[in-house]
């Protein structure tokens, strides 16, 4: 509860800053590198990292938890992209404009279905992750501790904007560091390398074989779904327009680097259950379990105070990127063209909470796992890739071409999903959109003009014009 | 009388008389809460106690695995009072399970009977298909790092030109 209110608190004091959407939904684009850095390396310590990266170790061994690792390379991948994104779009808002501009309505619609899903799927992982989460350490009822945790997001979140989601995420980033560091050491106090690979040879022998067929499948699996996720996702997006020119690269290269020895440390806690007796009962549950039980009642708090941490600070981020989203790509672009400032911040507000209490009651009824929950959404977000790494550097890559990659690689990616395993999916959805892009850009090539994806900022004097016009040559 | 004496003698040695009234608790009912066959080498293993153990705190339960039918083999996993267990890292085979209940810190009198067994059948994916997927992965990794870096060259060779 005191964790609470201080972000509640946080989200209202620094959300007095934003005078206008810029400073609403970016932060008045004005982000520099430690924060840049910080909320992009909270954002992607989520709770999946604390409670799927060990439970990735758990099932899948070391390949497993090296496989969670390699989702840092969507962050050193993105740098560069996020350079190029502020180079052509130094007055965009969302990746959904990016995609409208540069694929026309077809494509967008259709990115816009793909992003929107993924975000809600994301956040319902959060949602109940926070609720398994306090049930577990906290003892609190697992519908009660999911909604404090939606509603403490929701209300800053909607008080701040990005500049509460940001400040937040930087101080729930050391947070996390510190707290992964000292449970990590905490671990190994009791139980020595030797011993835990003695305890796994015996009792796990497929857990440490370089040749495990599902986990050497998860590898680059993951990798692309992660690069997926990041390449498309507003999230991210939302962050390289926020921050200042020449950022952007250096701080998400940054932040992958910071990011990649998380799952590493929460996965090895996962694989010393065995040699301490300690009994798993749900695979997702067994690092912050593991840690509890080890370190007892300090351990309880610290892992408590990490979760929490890692939970907000990707809840508020999603909260605000899908709220970007909608407000720009639908209710702006499609409903209401004349919209002014305050009118899109009332509409921003709403959807904050809309969203909010979607997410609420579809988390209520806690149906499957959280990596069955969040991996239906791989072979999606894999097939957006290659549109748009084409899209941002590629002249030749054409609209149709777009659109088939990420419709065939969906449809693929989730016949593979279904039929080989969670594994699989965004590996092959990313696969055949890479075939079909590159083919349709040699088969038909367009010529496209950069100077069309900048476009005018929202400004309270102006009216808009339709939802699709086209930018002056 | 002494017919009936020697009918209930019987009946007790046939085993029909419920565990109850011989005093042991009842078997909890077991139940494997993943896919069969695994094809990752794990799965959740859940067990639901009799009714009438459910508001008592010193029942613990005994889980068991095993590669032979008969239990011959049989291996302590866990001995507690939680009613589920995760295994994992399990090699390609058939593995037997069973769960039985008992009354804490008691002599072996209190132990209840096995619950019926679970089988639970491991099939790792083949590993050519592995490979394969891998080597897939690979080439559209590497492919998408190549386009990132020529894109970043081409556009950094762009603004030079326009400069």
């Amino acid at each position: 509860m005191i964790l609470g209110v201080f972000w509640v608190f946080l989200g209202y004091l620094w959300g007095r800053k934003a005078k206008n959407m810029d400073g609403y939904m970016l932060a008045g684009r004005n982000v520099g590198l430690a924060l840049g850095a910080a909320t992009a390396m909270a954002t992607w310590v989520t709770s999946n990292t604390t409670m799927l990266a060990p439970q990735f170790a758990l099932e899948l061994g070391i390949w497993g938890m090296l496989a969670y690792s390699t989702a840092s390379f969507g962050l050193f991948l993105f740098a560069p992209l996020a350079k190029r994104i502020r180079q052509l779009m130094p007055r965009g808002y969302t990746s959904g404009d990016f995609v409208r501009r540069r694929y026309g309505r077809a494509a967008w619609a259709f990115f816009l279905a793909i992003s929107i899903f993924y975000s809600l799927t994301w956040l319902i992982s959060m949602g109940m992750a926070g609720g398994i989460l306090m049930n577990a350490v906290a003892g609190i009822r697992y519908e009660v501790g999911m909604s404090a945790i939606l509603l403490v997001c929701v209300l800053y979140t909607l008080f701040g904007g990005l500049y509460a989601v940001i400040g937040t995420d930087y101080i729930q980033s050391l947070i996390i560091l510190i707290g992964i560091g000292v449970v990590g050491w905490g671990v190994l106090s009791y139980a020595s390398f030797e011993t835990i690979y003695e305890n796994v040879t015996e009792d796990k022998p497929m857990l440490l074989k370089m040749l495990m067929p599902a986990a050497l499948m998860a590898v680059f699996n993951n990798m692309l779904f992660a690069v997926g996720e990041i390449f498309h996702s507003n999230v991210w997006w939302s962050r390289a327009l926020a921050m200042r020119d020449k950022v952007g690269q250096r701080a998400y290269l940054l932040a992958g680097l910071f990011w990649l020895p998380v799952p590493v440390a929460a996965g090895f806690i996962a694989l010393t259950g065995g040699t301490l007796g300690i009994n798993i009962t749900s695979p997702d549950m067994v690092g912050p379990f593991v840690a509890a039980q080890v370190l007892g009642r300090i351990g309880a708090v610290i892992v408590f105070i990490v979760l929490f941490c890692s939970l907000a600070s990707s809840i508020d981020s999603l909260l605000a990127a899908t709220s970007d989203l909608i407000t720009e790509d639908i209710y702006r672009k499609m409903i209401h063209p004349s919209a002014t400032d305050r009118g899109l911040r009332r509409a921003s507000a709403a959807i904050i909470v809309g969203v909010g209490l979607f997410v609420w009651a579809v988390c209520w009824p806690r149906v499957g796992t959280l990596a069955e929950v969040l991996f239906f959404a791989g072979p999606m977000v894999g097939s957006t890739i290659w549109p748009i790494a084409a899209g941002l550097f590629w002249r030749k890559a054409n609209p149709t071409g777009a659109l088939l990659a990420m419709a065939l690689g969906t449809a693929f990616g989730l016949a593979a999903y279904l039929t080989i395993g969670w594994y699989a999916g965004a590996l092959v959805g990313a696969a055949v959109s890479m075939v079909i892009t590159v083919l349709s850009t040699l088969l038909a090539p367009g010529d496209f003009d950069w100077k069309r994806l900048d476009e005018e900022p929202i400004d309270s004097t102006q009216k808009r014009g339709g939802a699709f016009e086209v930018m002056p040559a | 009388m002494f017919g009936a004496g020697l009918l209930v003698l019987l009946f007790h040695a046939a085993g029909a008389v419920s565990v109850q009234e011989r005093g042991g608790v009842p078997p909890p009912e077991l139940v494997i809460d993943s896919p069969s066959p695994s094809r990752a080498g794990h799965a959740r293993l859940l067990w639901v106690p009799d009714a009438t153990l459910l508001e008592r705190d010193d029942i613990v339960f005994e889980l068991q695995q095993a590669t032979r039918e008969d239990f011959s083999d049989a291996r302590a996993l866990y001995r507690g009072p939680d009613m589920a267990s995760v295994v994992s890292g399990l090699e390609d085979g058939t593995y037997y399970y069973r769960v039985r209940a008992a009354v804490a810190e008691t002599d072996a009198d209190e132990v209840g009977p096995w619950s019926d067994p679970e089988v639970l059948v491991v099939e790792h994916h083949p590993l050519q298909l592995a490979i394969l997927l891998m080597i897939v992965g690979g080439l559209v990794f590497a492919a998408t790092v190549a386009v990132v870096i020529h894109g970043v060259l081409t556009a950094g060779r762009e603004d030079v030109a326009k400069a």
